[in-house]
């Protein structure tokens, strides 16, 4: 026992000592600013103006001494060639022209980069299409303008969220998308649709421990293991369709339908967006409904949020789902898990709170938040009574809710008077945010009524 | 027998006091045991004529037998005693200045032949067409650019005259680099310190590296005259020493508005990119953790001795203006000690990424 010990101490040893020599030898720095859409020698920032700068170069958004040439405009925070954010700025829309956000400087239809920058919102760039017709992140946050229904991520509200987080990225002078983007990482996630997890363009504000790995806002968040949509909930993630396709998914139409090329979008917006954090929106008047998207065990629950079925928590008995949902390869008929991607998108939308264009291949016709023609954006999933050969008209779903096998409100013979205790006098259909909002049950419904189940 | 003792005695004392004044951190400027006439000239005449080694629009003040760039122009070779500034034929910077045959202070060789962005626009050379006599980030001088004298870097700023600010200095003992005179003075820098390397950084390592002198400010306000930064914002001021270096409403730090200059990287937090110093640009025949880096060198408040390595406790990971600029010049815009406008298209050496490790 004593020679075998002392042999593998030697070889202990020995080992110790290759694999330390193997570390010096393979010790390098190598930052990933020259792997990300802004480094890049081939396709990174390259003002028109600067034509002395190489493409990728620093130069091209900070001036070290906070002058460039003869001209002592600024100087700005970070050294930057200008304003990074205003914060007078509150609402949109924001100007290029006025400096409100440094990135727009770029990102906005009168880019300053060398040939400007295309940026489509996430219905088209991922989901095949849009019908927002926008090609700049300037734009999709300005789609008020034009449009009284759109939404956006109001920036300022980022930024007072930011502050009072104490993250150690996020200062005073800080510019609200580095909430969500690290600028000197973010890849070129736009011109890769069908692997974004590898070109992603965010990183968490918040530290994750992933296995051995700490992530945070100085990693990239999606590009590596255990930070997919897959991951997230292993063979509970079903792909959406992709635009116009019956076989091929979200993101950018390929057969990979478990989204282990999407990035755990769901870790990523939870780490503001979750069961805790308090998040008020100027746009709505009020603060945001909490989410949690972990906890499971269906309608049991009954915590403050209630745990949404899009995310872990799952329906009790079924679920009427299109496809790829009704037959999916996972092996599975409810308990589905949602990336937040396959209903909102990130920036803005023409739609209310950043709903997405283009839905599970399909897309959405205008609708009212207020009223039941929010349905149409539900469709998208679940199957309403046409789908079900119960109604002749699209957006009825009154077999769903009353006749159905696990119809939740289910009605019995000589319940004529009854259904005015929902609809009303003249026995409208009922808007689905009443009852079908994150975190919510349908304690809306009369007492007698309520099912008790979580409607999310 | 006491006779041979005293004549050996005498011999060996007489060697040591040649030789002495040769060998590294050696006391004056002029070593002894050079030959007056190799830069001294009573009549600016030998044999009716000017000798080829001359400059050839004397006489020149103080009898020496050129001007400053005059004396100051060769190539390096690493035993030469004078440090030469410039070149009459292209020097061999390399890609950093750290393995030809270029000083730390780098070569005037390209501002010399026009390239006005690559080095300070000194006399003889001409003024520099987009800001004249204006340093960028400062008020205009009363004329261009010299080496010493009023409007210099060298010698004593009260003295007009490249000879008369720099009067006696190359004889001065600048055993003990005190910043009292001007030969005691860093590099004759009046009231700069730091360690002198004994060849002026040919072809430096981890050990043989001038050490520049830099303070952990607390402040945009203060400021200490002996830094090799504060020589620098003598001209460029508002890039050192103006309100508009820190955005931080109170104190000082980031985010920054200006590249900050005596500015110890110690302050950072310890998980920082900063920390990695220097990152892929440790100097030659360096070992341990955070070693020195001649590339991008770092400045300390103690510059008794080089460093070889950078500790983070405090006034050792000084940023420096020249951290990244030569003080003569460079074939670099800005003369920058790398090509970072190139970077990342033509060049992979970019010195920034000694202290932005996370950017490389």
């Amino acid at each position: 026992m004593r020679v075998i010990l002392i042999k593998i101490n030697t070889m202990g040893l020995i080992g110790l000592f290759i694999a330390l020599l193997s570390l010096h030898a393979g010790l390098c720095f190598a930052g990933s600013y020259t792997d990300s859409a802004h480094g890049s020698a081939t396709y990174g920032v390259k003002r028109s103006s600067l034509s002395e700068y190489a493409r990728g170069n620093c130069g091209h958004c900070h001036l070290q001494h906070g002058s460039l040439g003869d001209s002592l405009a600024g100087p700005f925070p970070f050294a930057l060639f200008a304003e990074n954010f205003n914060t007078i700025a509150e609402t949109a829309p924001y100007n290029d022209s006025d400096n409100d956000n440094i990135c727009f400087l770029c990102h906005g239809p009168s880019s300053l980069q060398q040939g400007g920058i295309t940026n489509y919102d996430y219905s088209k760039t991922f989901g095949g299409d849009s019908t927002s017709n926008v090609s700049s992140i300037l734009e999709v946050f300005n789609l008020k303008k034009s449009n009284l229904s759109a939404s956006y991520h109001n920036l300022k509200d980022i930024y007072d969220f930011a502050l009072t987080q104490n993250w150690p990225f996020f200062k005073e002078k800080s510019n609200p998308c580095v909430a969500c983007h690290n600028p000197h990482l973010a890849k070129l996630i736009r011109i890769n649709q069908t692997n974004p997890a590898a070109y992603t363009a965010v990183s968490l504000p918040i530290v994750k421990n992933i296995g051995n790995s700490q992530e945070n806002h100085e990693t990239l968040w999606g590009d590596g293991p255990g930070e997919t949509m897959n991951d997230f909930y292993p063979n509970h993630y079903q792909a959406p369709l992709y635009y116009g396709s019956q076989n091929t998914y979200e993101p950018g139409g390929t057969s990979d339908y478990k989204g282990t090329k999407l990035p755990d979008y769901a870790t990523f917006c939870t780490a503001c967006h979750n069961s805790s954090n308090v998040i008020y929106s100027s746009e709505l008047g009020r603060t945001l409904r909490k989410i949690d998207w972990y906890t499971i065990g269906g309608d049991t629950v009954n915590t403050d949020p209630l745990p949404d079925k899009h995310g872990k928590n799952s329906a009790t008995v079924k679920v009427n789902l299109r496809e790829p949902y009704e037959n999916t390869l996972l092996g599975i008929n409810i308990d589905f898990v949602t990336s937040c991607t396959d209903c909102h998108e990130p920036h803005g939308s023409p739609r209310p709170f950043l709903l997405r264009t283009v839905v599970n291949g399909k897309i959405i016709p205008s609708f009212n938040i207020d009223d039941n023609s929010l349905g149409y954006f539900c469709m998208a999933c679940h199957k309403d009574d046409k789908a079900l050969g119960r109604a002749t008209q699209e957006n009825v779903w009154e077999y769903v809710h009353h006749y159905d096998e696990d119809a939740p409100y289910p009605k019995k013979h000589g319940d004529q008077g009854r259904c005015g205790w929902c609809h009303g006098q003249h026995n409208r259909p009922i808007a689905c945010i009443k009852c079908h909002q994150h975190g919510m049950k349908d304690t809306w419904a009369p007492d007698t009524e309520e099912s008790g189940r979580i409607c999310f | 027998m006491c006779g041979n003792a005293k004549k050996i005695g005498f011999v060996l004392m007489l060697t040591l006091l040649l030789i002495w004044p040769l060998q590294k951190g050696s006391f004056a400027k002029i070593p002894a045991g050079i030959p007056c006439s190799s830069c001294h000239t009573m009549h600016y005449s030998q044999n009716g004529g000017v000798l080829e080694e001359w400059g050839k629009h004397g006489p020149y003040k103080a009898l020496v037998i050129n001007d400053c760039i005059g004396c100051h122009t060769g190539n390096n070779d690493g035993t030469n005693f004078t440090p030469y500034v410039t070149s009459t034929s292209p020097p061999n910077y390399g890609e950093t200045g750290t393995e030809g045959n270029t000083l730390a202070g780098g070569s005037f060789y390209w501002v010399s032949i026009g390239e006005e962005k690559k080095g300070h626009n000194v006399v003889p050379f001409p003024p520099d067409s987009r800001f004249g006599n204006t340093p960028p980030g400062g008020p205009g001088l009363t004329s261009q650019l010299t080496c010493a004298g009023t409007t210099g870097c060298h010698g004593d700023r009260n003295k007009e005259g490249d000879f008369e600010a720099l009067l006696g200095a190359h004889h001065a003992d600048d055993s003990t680099i005190d910043g009292q005179t001007v030969g005691t003075s860093y590099r004759f820098l009046k009231g700069i310190l730091g360690y002198e390397d004994s060849d002026w950084e040919y072809q430096p390592d981890a050990s043989h590296h001038n050490q520049y002198k830099g303070t952990d400010r607390s402040s945009e306000a203060q400021v200490n005259t002996t830094t090799i930064s504060y020589l620098c914002a003598e001209c460029h001021g508002f890039f050192h020493s103006g309100d508009g270096i820190s955005g931080q409403s109170t104190g000082w730090g980031s985010p920054w508005l200006r590249h900050p200059t005596d500015y110890d990287m110690s302050n950072t937090a310890s998980g920082s990119e900063y920390r990695a110093y220097p990152g892929n640009y440790a100097a030659p025949r360096s070992t341990g953790i955070n070693p020195y880096s001649v590339i991008a060198p770092l400045g300390s408040e103690d510059v008794s001795a080089p460093k070889t390595n950078i500790l983070f406790q405090g006034q050792d990971a000084i940023v420096t203006c020249i951290s990244c600029h030569r003080a003569h010049g460079s074939p670099y815009n800005a003369i920058l000690r790398w090509d970072y406008y190139g970077w990342p298209q033509t060049t992979t050496k970019n010195g920034c990424n000694a202290c932005h490790t996370n950017k490389d």
